[in-house]
C-alpha cells in the first residue's frame, strides 16, 4: 500500500505548531503476523526501512533503531497523524499532521 | 519472480536517493578536496561552510516568496542561490583574509591551519545558529513532484510505485552542470590551469609568475559556490538544520580521502561510493527479494544489514578500508 | 619548518626561491617584494659580479664568486660537490642574499629583483628536481611556462617543438609519466616559453642515462645558437667543459680558474684536481 502525503502541520512535544508542506510517501508491505497478535509490515519512506507492527490496521508502531519510537495513525478522511519520540538524555518529540492519498 | 517489481523497487528507495544523495557528497567532497588541493589543510570548517551559505539563500528564498517572485515549478531557492553564493564567497575571502593568510605567510604546518579550521567552524556554527535559528527550516516550494507515486503506477500498471522529487532531479542535474563546469575550468581556462600547476608544485609556479594570492582567492570563491549548491541541494531534498550539516563533514570528508584528497575525480567517485554504501546498507531488502524469491521464499525479516541508525559508521568503515589497502585513495590523491 | 617530509608534500622544497626568509622581512607578499632595476650599460650580456651571501642571514657561501656569459654563449660551472656550484647560480637568479656584488643582465642592475621579476627580464631558470608540473600534460607545462605572457604563444610552442620533436609527439601525455630525459626536455621547454635572453640549468643531466645526456648537451647548443645564453652548473665536468665557450672551477665559493672550455680542459692543475687525471 502506498501513502502519498503532504506534512500541513507540524508540531513539537508541547504543542507549539507551525504550518508545513513538505511531501512524504510511506510504502506498507505485509509480512506476515506478529508474534503475539497483529500484523508486521514492511514501512519504507524517503530512503529510510523499517518493520512496523499493527494490531488493527489503523495504527502502525516503528522504530529506526536510533533510540526512536515513532507512530503512524489514521485521522479523519484522508488526515494521518505521524508521531516521532526520541529518547534519551534530552527526549523530544514531533508531531505531523499529513493530508494523504492511497493511489490505486 | 517479478523482475521489474523488484528494479522499480531498488530505484525507488536505493537508486534515486542514492544518486541525490551521492551528488550533494561529491558537491561538497570537490570543496574540501580543492581546498586541501591549493591550501593544503582539511578544512573542518566546510560543513558548517555549507549551512552557511544554504541559511543565506533561505534568507533570499524566504524574501522572493515574500515579495512574490517565483520560479514556477522550479524552486524559488534556485534564484536566491547566486545571491547565497555571492555572500558566502565574502565570507570565506573576509575569513581568509583575517585569519588563514596570517597562517601561510608563517608558513605554518597544515596541521595548524587544521585547527584553525576547526575554530573557524565553531564561529560559523555559532554565526548560522544565531542568525537562523538551531531549528529545521522549511524552504522548498514549486512542484514537489516530476512523478508521483500515483502518476508512476497509473502509467507502468505496477505494483510497486517510483517516485522522483523535484528536489532530487534538481539535484542530479545541478551537480552535473556544476562538475562540468568545474572541470571545464580547471583543465580549459588559464586560471584554472594556474590552480592546477598551483596545486602541483608551488614553488616552479612562483617561477611561472603564477601569484599566489589570486590562486588563494579564487579557490576560495569556487569553494563558497560549491559549498553552497551542496548545501541548499541538502536542504532541499533533506531538510535545513545546523546540527545535520555540521554531522555532514564526516561522509564529506570520507568522500574526498576514499577518492584521494587533491583529486576533483576521485571526490566525485567517492561520494557516491560513500552514498550508495550508506544508503544500501541500510536499506531493507525483503521486499526486493520477495518479487525475486521463487514462490514460498520470500525472505521473512527484513533483510537489513544495519539500522538506519549506523549510517554515519559506514562512512568510517569505508574510509579505513581503503585507507589500509590505497593511503592515497582511489585516485592516487596526496597521501595523508 | 624543517625539511619534514609529511610537512609538506609539493614543491622543490627550496624556500629561497620565495625570498620568505630574506633579511629585513616585513611580511608583504614574497612576490610582490623587490626593488627595481637600474640602467648599467656597458659589461658583458650578463655578470654576477663579486657576489658576496648565503642563504637567509646564514654564513656567506659565497665570496666574491665572479660569473659572466656573451650572447649566445655556453657558460659552465664545475667544481667539487659543496663548493657553491648551484649557490652561484642560485645568486645570479635572486634566490640568496647578496652582501656584496651585483647581476646585471643586458645592460640592466637586476640586483634588487625577485626570481619572479628576473623572470620577467628574460632570465628563465630550470631547477634541478621537481622542474615539471608532473600531473598537467606537456602542452600545459608550457602554457604555464608562458604564464606572464599575454601574446600569442603559440610561434615559441612551435619552436620548442622543432628542439624537442618527441615534446611534440607526447603533448597531451601527462608530463610526470615521461623518461627522465624527455622531463628534463619538458623542463627546459616550459623555460624557454618566456622566451628568456638567460637560460639557466642546475645540473641538467642529473639521473639521465649517458645517451640521453649526449643528446641533451646538443639541444642545449642549439638553444644557444638561436641567441639564448646558457649558465649551466654540471656534475659532468669534462663533457659539459667540451660544449662550453667559457668555464668556470669553483672550489669553497671563490673562483678557482676561469677561461674557456678547452683551456680549462687542458689545463694540467684543473686535470689532475677536478676531471680525474
Amino acid at each position: 500500500m502506498h501513502l502519498e502525503c503532504r506534512v500541513v502541520m507540524r508540531c513539537d512535544g508541547a504543542g507549539t505548531c507551525a504550518a508545513r508542506d513538505e511531501p512524504v510517501t510511506f510504502t506498507l508491505d505485509p509480512m506476515g503476523a506478529a508474534e503475539g497478535g497483529g500484523t508486521r509490515y514492511l514501512i519504507s519512506w524517503r530512503d529510510t526501512s523499517a518493520e512496523a507492527v499493527s494490531r488493527d490496521g489503523r495504527s502502525f508502531t516503528f522504530s529506526e533503531g536510533a533510540g526512536d519510537v515513532q507512530t503512524l495513525l489514521a485521522g479523519n478522511g484522508t488526515g494521518l497523524v505521524w508521531h516521532r519520540l526520541t529518547e534519551g538524555a534530552a527526549p523530544s518529540a514531533t508531531v505531523d499532521f499529513l493530508d494523504c492519498e492511497a493511489p490505486r | 519472480m517479478d523482475p521489474l517489481n523488484a528494479i522499480v523497487a531498488l530505484a525507488n528507495y536505493v537508486l534515486i536517493p542514492g544518486a541525490a544523495y551521492g551528488a550533494q557528497l561529491a558537491l561538497g567532497a570537490l570543496g574540501v578536496t580543492l581546498i586541501y588541493g591549493i591550501l593544503r589543510f582539511s578544512n573542518f570548517a566546510h560543513g558548517d561552510t555549507m549551512a552557511f551559505g544554504a541559511m543565506v539563500t533561505i534568507l533570499f528564498t524566504w524574501a522572493f516568496q515574500s515579495w512574490g517572485i517565483g520560479f514556477g515549478v522550479l524552486p524559488t531557492a534556485l534564484l536566491a542561490l547566486p545571491f547565497g553564493i555571492a555572500v558566502t564567497a565574502l565570507l570565506l575571502l573576509g575569513t581568509d583574509r583575517a585569519v588563514y593568510r596570517f597562517y601561510r605567510r608563517q608558513k605554518a604546518a597544515p596541521v595548524i591551519l587544521v585547527i584553525v579550521s576547526v575554530g573557524v567552524m565553531f564561529i560559523m556554527n555559532g554565526l548560522v545558529r544565531f542568525i537562523i535559528g538551531p531549528d529545521d527550516q522549511q524552504f522548498a516550494d514549486g512542484a514537489r513532484f516530476v512523478f508521483s507515486a500515483r502518476d508512476f503506477k497509473e502509467w507502468s500498471g505496477l505494483d510497486e510505485a517510483l517516485v522522483l522529487r523535484t528536489s532530487q532531479a534538481i539535484t542530479v542535474v545541478t551537480a552535473v552542470v556544476v562538475v562540468i563546469a568545474l572541470f571545464w575550468f580547471l583543465n580549459r581556462t588559464r586560471t584554472g590551469k594556474s590552480m592546477r600547476a598551483f596545486s602541483d608544485n608551488e614553488d616552479l609556479a612562483l617561477l611561472s609568475g603564477i601569484n599566489p594570492e589570486r590562486v588563494v582567492a579564487i579557490t576560495w570563491i569556487i569553494v563558497a559556490a560549491l559549498a553552497t549548491v551542496a548545501g541548499v541541494l541538502y536542504g532541499l531534498d533533506k531538510s535545513f538544520r545546523p546540527f545535520v550539516y555540521f554531522q555532514l563533514l564526516l561522509p564529506v570528508f570520507a568522500s574526498a580521502i576514499v577518492g584521494g584528497l587533491g583529486s576533483p575525480v576521485g571526490a566525485i567517485a567517492g561520494g557516491f561510493l560513500i552514498a550508495f554504501s550508506e544508503v544500501t546498507v541500510t536499506y531493507a531488502f525483503k521486499k526486493v527479494l520477495g518479487y525475486l524469491a521463487p514462490g514460498g521464499w520470500e525472505p521473512d525479516g527484513l533483510v537489513q544489514l544495519l539500522s538506519t541508525d549506523y549510517k554515519f559508521a559506514v562512512s568510517f568503515a569505508i574510509l579505513i578500508v581503503v585507507l589500509l589497502f590505497r593511503p592515497t585513495g582511489l585516485f592516487r590523491g596526496k597521501s595523508v | 619548518m624543517s625539511g619534514n617530509p609529511w610537512q609538506d608534500g609539493r614543491g622543490n622544497k627550496d624556500r629561497s626561491i620565495t625570498k620568505s626568509d630574506r633579511a629585513g622581512s616585513t611580511g608583504d607578499d614574497p612576490v610582490r617584494r623587490g626593488g627595481k632595476a637600474h640602467a648599467a650599460p656597458g659589461g658583458p650580456f650578463l655578470i654576477g659580479d663579486g657576489m658576496t651571501g648565503g642563504y637567509g642571514s646564514g654564513a656567506d657561501i659565497l665570496h666574491g664568486c665572479t660569473l659572466s656569459v656573451e650572447k649566445g654563449q655556453i657558460a659552465v660551472i664545475v667544481g667539487p660537490n659543496g663548493a657553491g656550484k648551484s649557490t652561484a647560480m642560485k645568486a645570479v637568479f635572486g634566490m640568496l642574499n647578496l652582501r656584496e656584488g651585483a647581476v646585471r643582465l643586458d645592460g640592466t642592475d637586476i640586483t634588487d629583483l625577485t626570481p619572479q621579476d628576473r623572470v620577467a627580464h628574460g632570465m628563465g631558470f630550470v631547477p634541478q628536481t621537481h622542474n615539471i608540473f608532473t600531473s598537467m600534460s606537456v602542452e600545459e607545462n608550457l602554457e604555464m611556462g608562458a604564464f606572464l605572457r599575454r601574446d600569442d604563444i603559440r610561434g615559441t610552442m612551435e619552436q620548442v617543438y622543432e628542439l624537442f620533436p618527441i615534446l611534440k609527439e607526447k603533448r597531451r601525455q601527462a608530463a610526470g609519466e615521461l623518461s627522465g630525459g624527455q622531463r628534463q626536455q619538458v623542463a627546459v621547454g616550459r623555460a624557454l616559453m618566456t622566451q628568456p635572453k638567460l637560460l639557466m640549468l642546475d645540473e641538467p643531466t642529473a639521473g639521465v642515462s649517458p645517451i640521453v645526456m649526449d643528446e641533451l648537451f646538443d639541444r642545449i647548443i642549439e638553444v644557444a645558437r638561436t641567441g639564448i645564453s646558457i649558465l649551466m652548473v654540471e656534475q659532468n665536468a669534462r663533457q659539459a667543459l667540451e660544449i662550453a665557450d667559457r668555464g668556470y672551477v669553483l672550489v669553497q665559493g671563490r673562483n678557482a680558474f676561469t677561461g674557456t672550455g678547452q683551456e680549462l680542459l687542458a689545463d694540467p692543475e684543473v686535470r689532475r684536481s677536478f676531471l680525474g687525471g
